[in-house]
């Protein structure tokens, strides 16, 4: 009887307003993406999904990508982009790290961002370190107070790679910020209505302006959601350890690194599905 | 006869666009016989530093009084008595040191008032191993070797200038309670390009800049830094390595200044008086 084959989607609730441990084995995950379904609705909920020590080689991270949607190429083909601060490995890794230690969803350049990110740990830093922090903008979005929605729902912001600048060289030189400015901007809709009806808020430091307030207003508004987005009840640090993966949600989350030493080796494998809803 | 007291006053320049030396002795600091002399060297100069004079509290008190009137710090409890104000990242002598954090990057003092000071007078009492320089630079000179056409694009533009923003300089997320803190310390807009009763003009830029009025945030922020990094060069700056005793004056309505980093547990400490401002900013 092929009943008795039938497997079940095994997780846990790490906290109640974000993420999920998923307790499945590798063989479990990989047969024939059985679990995909229930992991993307897992994962849509949860906004992070972690895979303890499930040591995936990578091609079994490209295959298990690859059953949840789109495989979404960075470079050429599909393989595994290394993520490391190792001048080796990446040249620009110093102002890569400097960027990423601050709240942000990836793609905001993009009508359609990616839907997730899927990162696997090779090399950990040394513990207390390196940990990557994430927000559930769902969950924010969804405890405001109506009086704070209706006055968030149709504010519009205007996001730019440039702002980001500021956050770790806010004194750049007049050649560096041409150079991000001539990256664009775009103008994004501050709550994300998405299809299912969930709500979300698009916020993290490519916000720079919110159109129609002045400069005083649209810092209290960003910094003001963002601080809330941040606070414990809706936030999620997780502590690598060796073939971990963690999924998320880029739709419904804002992540970020958390400091470590750049000589000390740690090395990280990600995959990403291609976005299958633009943000308006 | 008068007997001259023999007295020392050599002036030289430190850079071509920026700063003086005068070594001189205490005496005639204190005298006041200098001070026309001083002023004028200021504001043409920017920067007077006084290498290794070593004043005393007392006496650095009473050549702030030969220069002008004697500014008193801001909330600091002094009763109106004149005191230095100590300039330290150490929390056990100055709690709120983290507002000094802003310090590290170019500005001006008195953004957020009508009438900011004239001058600051620094002497150094406590050195880092490493790092804590100050730089200046001239924005008075800045201005006048802008191109013309520059000049008329932006002589006429008012600047939205808000502490809450040089604050974001080091703490780029802060909390909603701390933003609220850092905008309770006000706003003022100011002119880009200030018009100097002398007739001189000096840009006024700054870490607390925040917004150039009628004109979108990308396209201000584009100018502002532009205008910063103009100001900055080198031709137009001067970096002053401390040696203990050094006093260095500035003239605070046409320079920026800012600290270089340095380890905020290595005891420098740096002895502050000020002169009230003299002339609005228009």
């Amino acid at each position: 009887m092929s009943v008795a084959t039938e497997i079940r989607l095994n997780a846990e609730d790490i906290k109640p307003g974000i993420g999920s441990r998923v307790l499945n084995t590798k063989e479990e995950l990989l047969r024939g993406g059985a679990l995909a379904g229930e992991i993307r609705e897992l994962l849509e909920a949860r906004g992070v999904l972690v895979f303890p020590k499930i040591d995936f080689s990578d091609a079994e991270q490209i295959a298990f990508t690859k059953t949840l949607g789109t495989f979404a190429a960075e470079g050429e083909g599909e393989a595994v982009t290394k993520i490391t601060l190792d001048v080796k490995e990446n040249p620009a890794a110093a102002e890569y790290l400097k960027g990423s230690l601050y709240w942000h969803i990836d793609g905001t350049r993009n009508d359609v961002p990616i839907l997730a990110s899927l990162l696997s740990c090779r090399v950990p830093s040394p513990k207390g370190t390196g940990n990557t922090g994430f927000s559930n903008t769902y969950s924010a979005y969804e405890a405001l107070s109506d009086e704070q929605k209706a006055a968030y729902d149709d504010l519009r912001v205007i996001h730019g790679p440039w702002a980001t600048l500021f956050y770790h060289d806010p004194e750049p030189s007049i050649a560096k910020l041409k150079g991000y400015q001539a990256i664009g901007e775009k103008e994004l809709p501050l709550v994300w209505a998405h299809r299912s009806g969930r709500k979300s808020l698009v916020i993290g430091n490519t916000a720079h302006t919110v159109i129609g307030k002045t400069p005083m207003e649209s810092a209290e508004i960003l910094v003001g959601l963002r601080d809330w987005a941040t606070t414990e009840a809706f936030t999620y640090s997780h502590e690598w350890s060796v073939g971990d993966l963690v999924i998320w949600d880029n739709t419904g989350t804002m992540h970020r690194a958390e400091a470590y030493d750049p000589t000390c080796g740690r090395m990280m494998h990600r995959t990403k599905l291609e976005g299958e809803e633009p943000f308006e | 006869m008068a007997t001259a007291v023999s007295s020392r006053w050599e002036v030289s320049d430190v850079a071509p666009k920026i700063g003086s030396a005068i070594h001189t002795d205490k005496e005639t600091l204190l005298s006041g016989a200098r001070a026309t002399e001083i002023r004028e060297i200021m504001e043409r100069r920017g920067v007077i530093v006084f290498p290794e004079i070593n004043l005393t509290d007392e006496e650095q008190i009473a050549f702030t009084h030969t220069l002008g009137t004697f500014a008193h710090e801001d909330g600091e409890g002094s009763g109106g008595k004149d005191t230095v104000y100590p300039i330290t990242m150490d929390t056990s002598i100055n709690p709120i040191a983290d507002y000094l954090k802003g310090a590290f990057y170019w500005h001006l003092d008195g953004t957020m008032s009508k009438k900011p000071i004239l001058a600051s007078i620094m002497s150094a009492r406590a050195l880092a191993p490493e790092g804590g320089e100050t730089d200046f630079c001239n924005t008075y000179a800045a201005w006048d070797e802008l191109p013309e056409d520059e000049k008329a694009a932006v002589e006429q533009l008012k600047v939205v200038h808000a502490t809450w923003r040089s604050q974001l300089y080091w703490k780029p997320e802060p909390t909603y309670q701390e933003l609220q803190q850092w905008m309770s310390r006000g706003r003022s807009v100011l002119p880009l390009v200030w018009k100097h009763r002398s007739g001189r003009k000096s840009l006024v830029l700054g870490a607390t800049a925040l917004q150039i009025e009628d004109m979108d945030f990308t396209q201000s922020e584009l100018l502002l830094v532009k205008l910063r990094d103009w100001a900055t060069q080198q031709q137009f700056s001067y970096r002053h390595t401390w040696k203990l005793g050094d006093m260095v004056i500035w003239d605070n309505t046409g320079t920026m200044h800012r600290a270089l980093p340095y380890d905020h547990k290595s005891g420098r400490l740096m002895h502050r008086t000020k002169l009230e401002g003299e002339e609005a900013f228009a």
